[in-house]
């Protein structure tokens, strides 16, 4: 096979163009391979939604966020720490982030609801889902009182 | 088009051997990166960053600390771990293209993460002192932080041991020795009592015994009920349970962080110490109410190390001393 005749470079690879051709050839099939393998992938290492929900609902009655030492945190809210500025420095979370979004709106016989957000809910969609209410005890003002805890998410 | 090289006979040749090395390089990494996911190593780094990831994540869920370790079980000794600015990202290599990469959610109300560990033979996860833990080095058990209190004051004392709901006769009898040796060594500084009355009575249902518990838990001060764990693993634990609802919990669990440090630093063999909140019909909520749950009589090892009458000795003289120390 002749690559080149004497004297004169009719070599194929021996041009700018070819050269500037190649990169994006190589760089389109570089990355086309790697979404090809990564969303053939995605399955096999999928977290199933159910557990990607579950710890941070836990998270919020910890006593990092809203819970509070009592014997039964998993259904306690410390009314006075169930602010905005709680909830941020709990579930911190950047704005642009894709993980679960969730807005938690505490309701109370004696009190006016309680709407947070988290830092990535997106005010421009609704939620994806509201999750059934949970029965929570609300400390308030040294008192313990019924309530309930309605759940939605973003991202879900 | 211009040519970018000359015509000259050997320049073209050595550049199209560059061209063939580049051309290699390209089909290599190809191969490389195939190979990392063909064999599942690369499924293997995104598992392992989305597993560690969910634990930090689920560590922040939980108020207390744990004052224990999970061993993660996947084997992770091939790849380095760091985690920075709430990214797990696993690695095989540096500048692994098929690094494994996990954000998890933050929490500003714990200390940032920021670690390396290489090639882990073991991870350890834990939360201690407020602060999650990740570990390739063995945690140092005895190093359980205990709460400093008053000293509580203690009189008498009602020691409970003996049949279980499992109904096995040799596992209570084993329970009872550890009684008879603490009963003895409390003896010469409180008033203590066995509770069922009669230590040898082993054939009695445990329910039976449940109003005979009643009647001798009025007026005493502590309440310490013996038994020997069984679970079906190869674990060889110390565990003390306390009532959740306990008005004392804090004076109990700097006790029993007290017992157990001191076990856990003459007995090498136990591989885990713990104090655990429970609801139990002699864990009273108004008294000094332990229970401690010693070894594994599923486990051999455990069950030969547990029935030595020096080991017996060693415990119990653990427990009274704990009990009697004036410092806490």
């Amino acid at each position: 096979m002749r690559l080149y005749k004497k004297g004169l470079s009719n070599y194929t690879a021996d041009t700018v163009l070819f050269y500037v051709i190649f990169g994006v050839v190589l760089t389109v099939i570089m990355v086309g391979f790697m979404i090809l393998i990564y969303n053939n992938i995605e399955d096999t290492t999928k977290i199933p939604n159910d557990i990607k929900e579950f710890l941070p609902i836990q998270r919020f009655f910890s006593e990092s966020c809203f819970g509070t030492d009592d014997t039964n945190p998993q259904k306690t809210i410390n009314w006075d720490r169930f602010d905005q500025e709680t909830l941020y420095s709990c579930y911190s979370i950047d704005e642009e982030s894709k993980k679960l979004a969730f807005t938690l709106e505490l309701q109370t016989p004696r009190n006016i609801p309680q709407i947070i957000k988290t830092n990535n809910w997106d005010e421009n969609h609704g939620p994806n889902r509201i999750k059934v209410p949970i029965n929570v005890t609300v400390h308030h003002n040294n008192r313990k009182i019924d309530g309930k805890l309605i759940i939605s998410e973003q991202n879900a | 088009m211009k040519n970018i090289l000359t015509k000259k006979r050997g320049q073209l040749v050595y550049k199209f051997g560059m061209e063939l090395l580049v051309a290699a390089i390209i089909f290599l990494t190809f191969i490389s990166i195939a190979y990392k996911f063909g064999t599942g190593e690369a499924i293997l780094k995104i598992r392992i960053a989305e597993d560690i990831g969910l634990i930090i994540e689920d560590m922040y869920s939980i108020s207390d600390d744990i004052d224990t370790y999970i061993i993660y079980p996947e084997d992770a000794s091939k790849f380095d771990i760091t985690i920075k600015d709430n990214i797990v990202s696993v690695s095989s290599e540096v500048n692994d293209i098929t690094s494994g990469n996990y954000k998890f959610v933050g929490n500003s109300n714990y200390p940032p993460i920021d670690l390396t560990i290489e090639r882990p033979k073991t991870l350890y996860i834990g939360k201690t002192d407020g602060d999650i833990i990740i570990t390739k080095d063995k945690p140092d058990l005895k190093k359980m932080r205990c709460d400093e209190i008053e000293k509580p004051v203690i009189n008498s004392i009602l020691i409970d041991s003996g049949i279980d709901e499992t109904g096995n006769i040799n596992k209570a009898e084993l329970a009872n020795s550890f009684a008879f040796y603490l009963i003895n060594k409390l003896s010469r500084d409180y008033e203590v009592k066995h509770a069922r009355n009669d230590i040898n009575r082993l054939d009695t249902p445990l329910p039976s015994f449940t109003s005979i518990l009643t009647h001798e838990m009025i007026g005493k001060d502590a309440i310490i009920g013996i038994n020997i764990g069984e679970t079906p693993d190869n674990s060889n634990n110390i565990v003390i349970y306390h009532s959740p609802d306990s008005a004392r919990k804090e004076e109990v669990r700097a006790l029993s962080c007290i017992i157990l440090n001191n076990i856990i630093e003459e007995f090498d063999e136990f591989t885990t110490i713990a104090i655990v909140p429970k609801e139990e019909f002699i864990l009273d909520n108004d008294k000094i109410s332990m229970i401690i749950e010693i070894g594994n009589f599923a486990n051999t090892d455990s069950l030969d190390l547990i029935k030595k009458p020096s080991t017996i000795d060693s415990i119990t003289s653990t427990i009274h001393g704990a009990l009697k120390d004036e410092i806490i």
